[in-house]
């Protein structure tokens, strides 16, 4: 695994609209992969839409489960259940974006 | 617009710009929403029916930041709107776009789908609750197996769980006795013949006891196939109180009996005309009320009434009762007087039949001749009526102390006689039919 700077830390955000199937997995699945990849140098922050419906418009979320990495910026998102590992790691900049060939 | 690559059976289109315009139709008129997203999490295309799924939050969905999305199979996502969280389901695969790895998403709208679906799945918990927690057993019986039973079943057959009886042949867990009865109706249902049918029947009970239960089963699918749908109860304790019942109703009957029989025996010692008297009115009674439809029940009433309806002559002195020839005035009062000491007597016994009222009105006349109330066609009881006629067909027919026997012709010409003025025309008709007709005798 390459990290740019390995002191850095990553805030994580995972907005869901109530703890749904999708976003039961979505959130096993970020935390599984912090834990192997991020090794304690990570917050993941659960943002219930349900509850807070007005903080989607700050990181323009329009479907849930959204994460997005807040910090280090700049600020990137994935959609889904996370269940696409690589998807994961690659979106989230914890590897370094491979150019097409 | 670049279209996702398309699959090999167009490849034989006539030229690229062909093949353009069909998948550029396809995705304008899909009713799915799709969108190309590109490595970045930025949307580059989404068709109409996209556009429709985000617009009342967005404005447009190009260049829009939504994310990477990371789904392996159709994933349900939620889009939330101002109108309502719209779900779907989203699907992703890799394409290529303006010579860059991309994700195609399609996204379909399945709230719809989900809300009819929580409607069924809400609609089953609460029918579910119902059938498990249900006071009766419920069964489901499909090949000649129980297919499903509630928790209800299985106890009442003292089993502790459904599951050490669900597969188990039906006709197994039936006395043998009902077996093919069971059998047979089981085949009806299932064959169509009947659409459901209720009986009773006994089952056995794990630890090899008999439990009578009542079933009512309807004809039913089951996966296609034919079944039986039914409830079934426990009626061994109804059955047990019936018999209770029954049993204790004919002892209360049996004593009531026998009291009557008593107080008719020690009247007979002391009055031995009038026991016979009473013996032969019962029977004629009786007799005329069976002839005029009076069910069982009545009819025994008739009988006991009859049996009873001179115990007040216990008031008369006795050298009265048998003196032979005519009464003085002051002695027939006193023999008057025996339907109202009659009454006094029984009155506090409480029969299942009007026994102290037939008493005291059997010696009153349709034409509110008689005593001691002077009362009139339908004041007088029907029973009275016909302990009446009873009472002078058996008087004449009989030797008294005071006269001989006046013969049965004689007694029915009087009652003929009388018919409508002193007695009930229908009991004098039934009367007539019973000697005349049926060969009734009195007996001795």
């Amino acid at each position: 695994m390459v990290m740019e700077n390995p002191d850095e830390k990553y805030h994580l955000r995972l907005y869901i609209a109530g703890m749904t199937p999708t976003a039961r997995r979505a959130l096993s699945n970020i935390e599984s992969i912090c834990t192997d990849h991020l090794q304690g140098r990570y917050d993941i922050e659960v943002i219930d839409l349900l509850e807070q419906p007005a903080l989607a418009e700050g990181d323009q979320i329009i479907a849930v489960p959204t994460l997005v990495r807040r910090l280090p910026p700049p600020l990137r998102k994935i959609i889904g259940d996370l269940s696409q590992t690589e998807k994961v790691i690659v979106g989230l900049n914890l590897v370094p974006y491979k150019k097409d060939p | 617009m670049t279209a996702a690559k398309p699959p090999a059976a167009w490849h034989d289109s006539d030229s690229a710009a062909e093949q353009d315009n069909v998948y550029r139709t396809f995705t304008e008129q899909s009713a799915d929403g799709l969108l190309v997203i590109d490595h970045h999490g930025y949307i580059r295309y989404a068709n109409p029916a996209a556009v429709a799924l985000f617009s009342p939050t967005t404005g447009s969905l190009i260049d829009f930041h939504i994310g990477v999305p990371s789904v392996e199979h159709a994933t349900e996502m939620q889009i939330p709107r101002p109108d309502g969280i719209r779900h779907i389901e989203l699907m992703a695969s890799e394409i290529l776009w303006d010579k860059a790895k991309a994700t195609l998403a399609s996204l379909r709208d399945v709230t719809e789908r989900n809300q009819i679906r929580q409607e069924l799945t809400d609609a089953l918990a609460q029918f579910r609750g119902v059938v498990e927690q249900s006071v009766a057993g419920i069964y489901i019986v499909q090949d000649g197996r129980l297919a499903y039973i509630n928790p209800r079943f299985a106890e009442i057959l003292g089993y502790a769980s459904c599951e050490e009886l669900v597969g188990r042949e039906v006709l197994s867990i039936v006395a043998e006795s009902d077996r093919d009865t069971a059998g047979k109706n089981i085949q009806r249902r299932i064959s169509g013949e009947i659409d459901s049918l209720a009986y009773e029947t006994r089952l056995l009970r794990k630890d090899g006891s008999i439990v009578e239960v009542g079933v009512h089963g309807s004809a039913a699918k089951l996966r296609g196939q034919p079944a039986i749908i039914g409830i079934m109860q426990d009626i061994t304790g109804k059955r047990l109180a019936e018999r209770n019942s029954r049993e204790y109703l004919a002892s209360i009957e049996a004593s009531l009996m026998g009291t009557v029989g008593v107080a008719v025996s020690l009247s007979a010692m002391r009055d031995p005309y009038t026991a016979a008297h009473q013996r032969r009115v019962a029977d004629i009674a009786s007799a005329i009320g069976a002839e005029m439809g009076f069910d069982a029940n009545r009819q025994k009433g008739l009988r006991v009434a009859g049996m009873l309806h001179d115990i007040g002559k216990m008031s008369v002195p006795a050298e009265i009762l048998v003196k032979p020839g005519r009464l003085s005035a002051l002695e027939y009062v006193l023999v008057q007087h025996h339907t109202i000491a009659g009454y006094d007597t029984l009155k506090g016994v409480k029969f299942p039949w009007p026994v102290a009222e037939i008493a005291l009105q059997h010696h009153e006349r349709m034409d509110g001749s008689g005593y001691p109330n002077k009362l009139k066609g339908e004041e007088i009881l029907q029973e009275a009526r016909i302990i009446a006629v009873a009472d002078v067909v058996e008087a004449m027919s009989s030797h008294r102390p005071h006269r001989p026997s006046l013969g049965i012709d004689a007694a029915l010409t009087e009652i003929e006689h009388g018919r409508g003025s002193l007695y009930d025309p229908a009991v004098t008709d039934a009367c007539m039919r019973l000697f005349r007709e049926k060969g009734y005798v009195i007996p001795e």
